[in-house]
């Protein structure tokens, strides 16, 4: 398969550009472009124009429109617009096809008077033209059919793939992808298919047979009930396997977005954490101002007084000491219970020795002044004063401290959170808190679904088995009745076609995996600069792909960017090389992460492939370096750049 | 479209060489399965009566 012509009309920056892909020796096509000058976008149009999506699209382009930005600023207000991509593509001189998808677009002005693309419907279709016969026109369901059966979405990847990301791509792809890829390609699907419908004819005939037998009969029946169990249990392993994948690669997806983003969690856990101390701090602060502001109140004005009060207090002090000043009575209290001769507190009779000492208080008190009476009422109370003066500057400065210091905590946390919203501000929180939670989630349903396939896979096993023993047991049953004679050639049929598939199947996939497996040693090998580093690449039974360092150890998640990519590519390349499936090879960015002699290597291993298939390479002027230049351009003259027009809103192509 | 891996037309011809009925009945429904129908259903049950046919002609002749 080849593909011939592309044409691009509004489609990004590709506004009016037609490829042509001319078939020489060296099936060879280079193309180079600076980044953000359309070289991805032929990709994207490419996937787009087959199945309506667009897996390689940077960030920046996704909030771009479809349809060409000179396009759009030029179109009148209600106008109607279209995006076409069309690829032409041969298959083995047999077929010429044409897949078109428009997108139809209204253009119209928004309150700020600037165009806005409004999408008005899609449409898909292929023009299927056989040798020595009319050309036909197919439509939506057939169109979307007649791609999966030429170039099946399930393994775009293998074909047309962005070379940067080659590194992750054993991250990316789970060993049970990679079988399903192999199986698609090699056609071990298809030969699936028949033993699946043998399968079910099989039963259905068996069933049938088993009708003139009770006993069979009934083992049938079982065998019947743990067929559709079994076919039960296939679908929820297959389906547990793609969850695994989807949440593999959305992870890989989210992590690739959040490898240089900070942990908002914790840093909006840690704000929230500054924040309530601020509100602890700002409580504190307050309490403090407050009690200060209480303790200059009650004991500032006493300062001010503290002269007279310490010289009072001295006076009442040597008055007391001098016995100058009475004792702290309540003379009227005194008088009253001398009078009823009847103690006022305890309500009990004085006696005697009470009423002469009474009197003779009484008498003393006479000797009194009223302002010597006051002088002894007020002396606790100016003790109290002067204990509060002599303490006053200490607690002053205590509170004082406090307060600097807990402003000082107040601003501390005000730094932290300015410090925290500064750093968030240079991102997208909302996307990045969300992908954060959404990477949780997914990590939980992925070990989930691990766990559920692995009771799949056990259970599985046991239908198996199971089936096996009645099966067995039926053909044992069988034999004891006389059975009409076709239907027991149909079945005898198809039971040998069944075993036969079966081993073809067994026997491929592992001729298959270990041709796979050989191919990619190969071109892994002549590819990598350290030829000593490692040893061998296997690909186990699960289809994981390993690479043992040369000390014996598996080395995958260690090797470099450069040697993952390298593995990548050999793999894909021995798939190519392997299954037959004949499909074009499309590489963006093809020696982006490849430096020196694995560069010089990459080269050399691209140019041998171009000669027996059609190898198209997007180069970024970098990596279209001399050496690679070397590699390369005297086998083809199909060479080109891409180059930005007027406003950047277009390409041009020149012949390079 | 030949987009079957060699391998497979391999084993088919050695599978004709050991049980030639089976392998021409094998044969036969790769090339039905390489345009697909909607009537496999039909194509499969004329098919099997077709080969299963055969079998009991080969097994009388025996």
């Amino acid at each position: 398969m080849r593909v011939e012509r592309i044409i691009f009309r509004n489609f990004r920056q590709l506004r009016a550009v037609e490829f042509l892909f001319p078939h020489s020796q060296h099936d060879l096509h280079l193309f180079v472009a600076q980044n953000g000058t359309a070289k991805t976008n032929i990709i994207n149009g490419i996937n787009w124009c087959l199945y309506g999506d667009e897996p390689h699209i940077s960030r920046g382009s996704e909030k771009l429109p479809l349809l060409n930005m000179n396009c759009l600023e030029e179109a009148s207000d209600n106008k109607n617009e279209i995006t076409i991509v069309e690829l032409y593509i041969s298959v083995d001189d047999e077929y010429n096809i044409i897949f078109k998808r428009i997108q139809k677009f209204i253009i119209k002005k928004d309150i700020q008077g600037r165009n806005k693309p409004y999408e008005n419907g899609q449409e898909f279709n292929v023009i299927m033209q056989r040798r020595n016969s009319t050309p036909e026109i197919l439509l939506n369901d057939e169109a979307v059919n007649n791609v999966e059966r030429f170039i099946p979405h399930k393994i775009r990847d293998f074909y047309f793939f962005d070379g940067e990301k080659l590194d992750s791509y054993f991250r990316e792809t789970t060993g049970n992808r990679i079988k399903e890829t192999m199986n698609k390609i090699s056609g071990i699907d298809l030969l699936k298919t028949i033993l699946n419908r043998l399968q079910t004819f099989l039963l259905d005939i068996t069933r049938d047979i088993a009708k003139a037998n009770p006993k069979a009969d009934n083992t049938s029946q079982q065998i019947l009930f743990k067929s559709n169990l079994l076919k039960e249990e296939e679908v929820a392993r297959d389906n547990y396997q793609e969850q695994i994948r989807v949440a593999k690669q959305r992870l890989s997806d989210i992590e690739e977005f959040l490898k240089d983003s900070p942990d908002v969690i914790s840093l909006e856990d840690n704000r929230n954490q500054f924040k309530k101390q601020k509100i602890q701090i700002t409580n504190k602060i307050n309490k403090a101002v407050k009690d200060k502001n209480e303790l200059l109140y009650r004991v500032g004005r006493l300062v001010l007084l503290k002269d007279v009060i310490l010289d009072v207090n001295e006076l009442i002090k040597n008055k007391k000491k001098n016995n100058e000043l009475p004792p702290r009575i309540d003379r009227d209290l005194i008088e009253d219970s001398l009078k009823t001769k009847m103690c006022k507190i305890s309500n009990q009779d004085l006696p005697p020795i009470c009423i002469t000492e009474f009197k003779k208080i009484i008498e003393k008190f006479e000797l009194s002044t009223n302002v010597a009476s006051q002088l002894t009422e007020m002396g606790p109370v100016l003790n109290q004063f002067e204990n509060e003066i002599k303490k006053f500057p200490d607690l002053m400065k205590e509170l004082t401290v406090s307060i600097v210091d807990l402003e000082a905590d107040l601003k501390k946390s005000d730094d932290s959170i300015a410090e925290i919203d500064n750093l968030l501000s240079n991102y997208q929180t909302d996307k990045i808190r969300n992908l954060a939670e959404e990477r949780m989630e997914l990590e939980k349903a992925k070990d989930s679904s691990i766990g559920r396939l692995a009771i799949e896979v056990e259970s599985i096993k046991n239908l198996k088995n199971d089936i096996e023993i009645l099966n067995s047991k039926l053909n044992n049953e069988l034999d004891k009745i006389e059975l009409n004679k076709s239907r027991l050639a149909e079945k005898e049929l198809i039971d040998r076609t069944v075993r036969y598939l079966e081993n073809i199947i067994d026997s491929l996939s592992l001729k298959i995996k270990q041709k796979v497996q050989e191919r990619t040693n190969e071109l892994f090998f002549s590819l990598i600069w350290k030829k000593g580093t490692y040893n061998k690449v296997i690909i186990n039974d699960e289809y994981n792909v390993e690479l043992f360092h040369s000390s014996g150890f598996s080395s995958l998640g260690s090797a470099s960017a450069a040697e993952r990519e390298l593995l990548a590519l050999s793999f894909i390349l021995a798939l190519h090389n392997i299954s037959g499936f004949d499909a074009p090879l499309f590489i963006d960015t093809p020696v982006a992460r490849v430096a020196g002699e694995n560069r010089i290597n990459m080269g050399k291993v691209l140019g041998n492939i171009s000669l027996g298939k059609q190898v198209t390479l997007l180069f970024t002027p970098d990596e279209y370096s001399e050496n690679i230049q070397r590699e390369l351009s005297h086998l083809t003259k199909n060479k080109h750049s891409l180059k930005l027009i007027s406003n950047e809103h277009e390409v041009k192509l020149e012949d390079l | 479209m030949k987009s079957f891996n060699k391998e497979i037309y391999e084993e088919i011809k050695i599978l004709k060489s050991k049980d030639p009925k089976i392998g021409d009945f094998l044969s036969d429904l790769l090339d039905a399965e390489q345009n697909p129908s909607n009537h496999w259903k039909r194509e499969y049950q004329e098919k099997i009566k077709k080969y299963a046919a055969l079998f009991i002609n080969h097994k009388s002749e025996l």
